[in-house]
């Protein structure tokens, strides 16, 4: 019987995790796109203000690609050539449970670490 | 001299040409625009250039059908010829190179054993099968090729030009080098040390 600290073996599936290696720059984005819809170069910049993480601009276009062929994001149209993305609902909900299992991992972690290794 | 904005543009664009023509039409516009930014933000990053050379070729892979994405219908026949052109320019490189390797070391010796007969029946059948295989795979792209060329479309000129460059340079190199193709250890390359022994015979 799993403990109080045991991952729930009901936890959905996570559908990011199909974006293989691809999945962290998947949250960052999505997580970035949360706030509303932003441009390419306005995700770099706001991805490295809260995860402290540069994305090159191959693997954001590559991760982006991914994310629209999903259905999880979708492109506005612009008069500017920088074309803004924005969420979907169904990216909303992917994002709303990867974040919930990302936070569910992470809270058994820091018991844990809080009860073997103190806090400091 | 030419302004910065227009030599940072120069830039973005040799970049993107590491991508497919299918991505740049979609793309092209907007990562032109971020690669402009990061230009000027960061001059001069190895990081980047590797990070979009290495993306441009992924999405090349992908545009080819070849990381298991669905191609678009449109793109399906020039996909199709980039796999058959890469599995048979594979096929051709390894299995004919370990072929031509024992075929070289038994054609000095009759076969001393019934095991020996077996194996070089064996393997003469299954390159058969194979280049049964092959042919049936390139029928309906070579037909969708030929009917393409005969209404003078320009879509499948360039990838087919590239085929027939691989294939004759298969043809022209099998014809000069014979069963000494470098690396097998057949004759005469061998020989002249070109490649040394213990390396390029196989046994």
């Amino acid at each position: 019987m799993p403990g109080a600290d045991s991952p729930d073996p009901r936890s959905p599936i996570e559908p990011l995790a199909s974006l293989g290696r691809y999945a962290g720059p998947a949250t960052l984005i999505l997580s970035s796109l949360a706030q509303g819809a932003k441009h390419g170069y306005a995700l770099t910049k706001d991805i490295e203000t809260f995860a402290q993480v540069r994305l090159a601009p191959g693997t954001l276009y590559e991760a982006l690609g991914r994310l629209e062929g999903q259905g999880l994001i979708e492109a506005l149209e612009s008069d500017d050539r920088r074309r803004p993305y924005q969420l979907t609902a169904t990216g909303a909900s992917v994002l709303r449970a990867h974040l919930g299992a990302q936070r569910r991992v992470a809270d058994i972690g820091l018991r844990r670490l809080s009860r073997s290794w103190g806090t400091t | 001299m030419k302004a910065p904005e227009e030599l940072l543009a120069r830039r973005a664009e040799r970049l993107l040409r590491c991508y497919p023509k299918s991505w740049r039409s979609r793309y092209a516009d907007e990562f032109t625009e971020l690669l402009i930014a990061d230009l000027e933000e960061r001059p001069s990053s190895w990081r980047r250039s590797g990070n979009v050379a290495w993306s441009g070729f992924v999405a090349r892979l992908t545009a080819a059908g070849l990381t298991g994405h669905i191609v678009e219908p449109s793109d399906q026949v020039r996909a199709s010829l980039a796999s058959l052109g890469t599995s048979l320019g594979v096929f051709l490189v390894f299995a004919i190179a370990i072929w031509a390797q024992l075929t070289v070391g038994w054609q000095w010796s009759e076969p001393g054993a019934v095991a020996t007969s077996g194996a070089m029946i064996l393997m003469s059948l299954t390159m058969l099968v194979l280049f049964v295989v092959a042919v049936l795979a390139a029928v309906p792209i070579g037909f969708r090729v030929i009917r393409s060329l005969c209404r003078h479309e320009r879509e499948l000129l360039r990838p087919t030009l590239l085929f027939l460059a691989g294939a004759s340079l298969l043809v022209v190199g099998g014809r000069h080098f014979a069963n000494g193709w470098p690396g097998t250890g057949g004759h005469p390359w061998a020989l002249r040390e070109l490649v040394p022994g213990g390396v390029a015979a196989f046994a």
